[in-house]
């Protein structure tokens, strides 16, 4: 009976560590998903930012 | 088309005896893979010719992996490769011309191997030589079939020759328990139906590898 | 959009939870409900994990060539992933039953291991499966490791049945198909029902991350070069 209860501990660990792997693979791909936005945002934010200093540079040469 | 591939088999052997730096390694390490067999079995007549099927076709297998491994490693140097792509024919007549220098190259090795084998045990190999030859032929079509195969895989994935053997040898092991059998059965003088089961287990290997080798090849090397 | 999106994930779990319960109870079966063989004793209750992590490994490998030669008819990439997750779980299913086969051989013959036809058999697909895997690791572009994989798995899933029938031919210890009590027939379709239901779920839910993994990878690389 040893050997049964052993086996199956094996089998049971062999597939937990699996599904463990599986896991933390998923959270490294949110983790990749979140960087992502995150870089999106930020080159959005800047190149918003060029935009609007163009415009203002525009503006004041027209003033002038 | 047969002259192409002619021409295929014919640069290959060509640049082979010119270079001479794929077949001489391998028939030394054939030789002593056989010399290192023998010297280490002390055994009676029976029991020898009870092992020398299995010994001689481990050899076969080692000793040729060599040479089958080699199959593309010129062709990678200088940019051989590109041209030979530029060159009107399809991969699967690639792969078939590959194929036969493999076997012409196995069957080189056994040419030595087998007489080796016989002057160290002093097994009567010889005793049914038209026998012994169906089965070393069928055996080294088999294994260069499939050896060709993962021979050109290996080199598109551009890794050592380990590799080769490392996938070769699960693969061919029908081929290798046919062929021992079959050459045990030769040795011990009964060529009964256990030996033409074998010798039909080795014909269908044979016509399955070599149909999908030609089949498989052109994804292996699609650029 | 979002209502169908909940709707698929809840049905996921769904899933999930009814072959984690059919599973459960097929192991619970095999401990408790299954008959005590008569010459083996507790040991022999081994059985039903061995013949349901072996029958999953062998499906698993069919399932990997079946996923690489859909690639190398349609190229899309979704069924190298299917590939990939068959072969992974395929390979630790393949590895659990010569673990779960070697313990069961220690108790019922005296030995860990013999090279009895099905043993060779099963170490035979093990090496196929493992050389896959390695090849799979050793290339980096995506299109030329599932051609390859795929030309792989197709040769090693003709071969399999040429190994089994070569092995078979030497005379073994190993039990074909034994005779076995309704009862324990019945525990044991439970327990293989069981297992093939879950580690599909797991093969499918590993397929659509390796999906999402090669998609975020895509955009990353178009992110990093300023391509929207």
């Amino acid at each position: 009976m040893e050997t049964f209860v052993t086996a199956y501990l094996v089998v049971w660990f062999s597939l937990m560590l699996y599904m463990l792997r599986m896991g933390l693979k998923q959270r490294e791909l949110a983790q990749q998903i979140d960087e992502l936005l995150r870089q999106l945002r930020s080159d959005r934010l800047a190149a918003d930012d060029l935009a609007e200093k163009e415009d203002e540079a525009h503006a004041r040469a027209q003033a002038a | 088309m047969y002259a192409k591939l002619w021409w295929l088999i014919q640069k290959d052997l060509v640049s082979e005896y010119r270079a001479r730096c794929v077949w001489p390694p391998m028939l030394v390490l054939g030789m002593a893979v056989a010399l290192v067999f023998s010297m280490q079995l002390e055994l009676l007549a029976e029991q020898k010719r009870q092992l020398v099927g299995s010994l001689l076709w481990l050899a076969t297998f080692f000793a040729g992996t060599i040479a089958i491994d080699r199959s593309f490693g010129a062709e990678r140097e200088d940019g051989c490769w590109e041209a030979l792509c530029l060159y009107p024919i399809a991969p699967s007549w690639v792969y078939l011309a590959k194929f036969l220098v493999n076997v012409v190259a196995l069957a080189a090795l056994q040419c030595v191997l087998i007489p080796l084998m016989v002057a160290f045990s002093d097994v009567p190999l010889f005793a049914h030589p038209g026998d012994l030859l169906v089965v070393v032929s069928l055996g080294n079509v088999g294994l260069a079939a499939v050896g060709t195969l993962l021979s050109g895989l290996v080199m598109s994935v551009g890794r050592s020759s380990s590799l080769l053997a490392l996938l070769a040898l699960p693969m061919v092991v029908p081929i290798l328990l046919a062929c021992s059998e079959a050459t045990r059965l030769v040795a011990q003088d009964t060529l009964d139906t256990a030996w033409w089961r074998w010798i039909q287990l080795l014909i269908v290997f044979d016509v399955l590898f070599i149909t999908l080798g030609m089949m498989l090849f052109g994804f292996v090397v699609e650029e | 959009m979002v209502k169908k999106a909940r709707n698929r994930a809840k049905g996921e779990v769904v899933a999930l939870v009814g072959a984690s319960l059919l599973l459960t109870a097929g192991l619970v079966a095999a401990c408790f409900v299954a008959p005590t063989e008569k010459t083996m004793g507790g040991v022999q209750r081994i059985m039903y994990l061995h013949v349901a992590v072996a029958w999953f490994a062998l499906m698993a490998f069919a399932g990997t060539a079946a996923g690489g030669a859909t690639y190398l008819v349609r190229r899309n990439l979704i069924w190298d992933a299917w590939a990939q997750a068959a072969a992974e779980l395929g390979w630790v299913c393949c590895s659990l039953m010569l673990l779960t086969g070697s313990l069961w051989a220690r108790k019922a013959w005296g030995t860990w291991w013999t090279w009895d036809p099905r043993l060779t058999a099963a170490f035979v697909l093990w090496g196929i499966y493992s050389g896959y895997l390695i090849v799979r690791s050793s290339v980096e572009e995506p299109h030329q490791r599932a051609r390859i994989s795929a030309v792989l798995a197709i040769v090693g899933v003709v071969d399999i049945p040429l190994v089994i029938l070569a092995t078979r031919w030497f005379r073994g210890i190993h039990p074909a198909a034994p005779q076995m009590e309704p009862s324990m027939r019945a525990v044991l379709l439970l327990c293989v029902a069981g297992l093939s239901a879950f580690l599909s779920l797991l093969v499918w839910q590993r397929q659509r991350q390796l999906d999402h993994e090669r998609l975020v990878g895509l955009l990353r690389a178009r992110v990093q070069d300023r391509v929207f």
